[in-house]
């Protein structure tokens, strides 16, 4: 199950939440990764509300010296995660300047390869901007940091407040840089994002993997726990989906459907998935080939390579969101299929639920 | 004397020995170091050491939610846990009934 330790901070109280917020203020300052951060402070949380429940004094956990208890708490956060850390950032913003180039390239619409090469990216600007913007953004939070261990005033909240600060700051240096025309190849901002993110997927280990004992990361928690909630509420809404569509055919004068006739219409559903899928990437990758089949005859080659090439891009960027769709209705089928089998097995029954939350609601 | 020195090098045999005598957390591993008199050295150290051997596979770790509500890791000695802890207790018996010669035998000569 996802932990959130901020859902346990504050049950800590006195000198159990000055610590606390003493430690979580340096894990904010030595900017670590909440990925990281998340589990250290939910064993912390644990351990201070057990030496707070026993009446111990907070020094049992955190020593005298809560800097050099922060420097022991977090010494396996190595500089390589740190940087690996920054590298899994920009391969984020690299997967969005790629899509948004992309898109750009196919609605300009390169007339040949040579114009394609003069096509200048408009978010250039933005690109300039956003790098100045945080390079400052990032040295106003180090100064105000490095002030804050000189003066030893040490607040969480004006911590925040700097880095909010900061973030407009950054946002006024890219508006500042939109009144310049700088101008980048479109060519130039493709090739980076994809040797970045092709050097990233052969290079970079993740991060984020299974341990021995099976651990999950935080956003794999994530997902497990959306799962594991999804079948209850999956059945109430196959209920209320039968009581739905029984009024309506009621009101259209029409029998209504039997328990059975529902449940043999989500089987041939769930059956019919695999073949819609794949009549959708017939249609998909279809289309565009047929276009090309048919116009090619009346373009030259160099304008149809451009076209096919502008088309593969698209198709490239589309697919990932199509492959999401699908595998997001197959596995919605699929738990719909598995609560039928359940309930023909006799573990549920799918149409008391809507009877049983009648029930608790009167 | 500062004291922490000395311990960083006997740490992991410690906890490990502790862990080794059945299912155990960190607060209650360190509260069983504190009554043997390991109390304030530790400073933070724990959970880097418990992180560090449960990575070695010297550890099996098992969450459980805790009576105070937050997930709390319970940590038990594996088979390559239990190999190690014996070859670090020769070591330690080696190393210390070596030392204890050299910082003690004149004293007790003496005596």
């Amino acid at each position: 199950m996802v932990e959130v330790y901020t859902t346990y901070k504050k049950q800590l109280t006195g000198e159990y939440l000055r610590a606390f917020q003493s430690i979580e203020l340096y894990a904010e300052m030595e900017g670590i990764d909440f990925d990281y951060s998340n589990e250290a402070f939910v064993d912390l949380i644990d351990m201070l509300l057990s030496a707070q429940q026993d009446g111990q004094r907070v020094e049992k956990i955190v020593g005298s010296n809560i800097d050099r208890f922060c420097e022991a708490y977090f010494e396996n956060y190595t500089w390589k995660l740190r940087v690996l850390s920054w590298v899994e950032r920009v391969r984020d913003l690299c997967i969005v300047i790629l899509s948004f180039t992309l898109f750009e390239t196919y609605l300009a619409h390169p007339s040949s390869i040579e114009a394609f090469f003069h096509l200048e990216t408009d978010i250039s600007a933005f690109l300039v901007g956003f790098f100045g913007g945080a390079l400052i953004s990032m040295a106003v939070s180090f100064l105000f940091k490095k002030a804050m261990i000189r003066k030893k005033r040490f607040s969480l909240r004006a911590y925040h407040t700097v880095r909010y600060v900061s973030f407009f700051l950054m946002l006024i240096v890219i508006l500042i840089f939109f009144q310049f025309e700088i101008n980048l190849p479109v060519w130039m901002v493709l090739l980076f994002c994809l040797v970045y993110l092709l050097g990233f997927r052969l290079l970079v280990k993740r991060r984020r993997k299974k341990s021995k004992d099976g651990e999950e990361s935080i956003w794999q928690q994530i997902k497990t726990q959306v799962k594991s909630e999804l079948p209850e509420s999956v059945a109430m809404e196959m209920a209320k989906e039968y009581e739905r569509r029984n009024q309506r055919l009621v009101k259209k004068g029409k029998t209504p459907l039997s328990q059975e006739d529902y449940l043999r219409k989500v089987e041939q559903q769930y059956k019919r998935s695999a073949r819609e899928e794949k009549l959708g990437w017939a249609i998909f990758v279809g289309i565009p080939l047929l276009f090309i089949l048919v116009a090619a005859p009346h373009m030259s080659l160099e304008d149809t390579l451009i076209y096919a090439a502008s088309m593969a891009i698209s198709f490239f960027v589309v697919s990932f969101a199509l492959r999401a769709a699908f595998k997001w209705i197959r596995n919605a089928r699929q738990m719909r299929m598995q609560i039928v089998m359940e309930h023909r097995e006799g573990k549920c029954n799918i149409f008391s639920l809507v009877e049983n939350q009648g029930e608790s609601n009167s | 004397m500062d004291d922490t020195q000395l311990l960083k090098g006997i740490l992991d045999g410690c906890i490990l020995s502790i862990i080794s005598e059945g299912e155990t957390y960190g607060y209650e591993i360190l509260s069983r170091l504190e009554q043997e008199g390991f109390d304030n050295l530790l400073e933070g150290t724990l959970y880097p050491v418990l992180t560090r051997l449960h990575t070695k596979g010297y550890l099996a770790c098992r969450k459980a939610k805790s009576p105070l509500g937050p997930v709390r890791k319970y940590f038990s000695i594996t088979a390559e846990g239990e190999h190690w802890l014996l070859e670090f207790k020769e070591s330690f018996r080696k190393v210390f009934g070596n030392a204890d010669k050299i910082l003690f035998g004149n004293e007790e000569e003496e005596l």
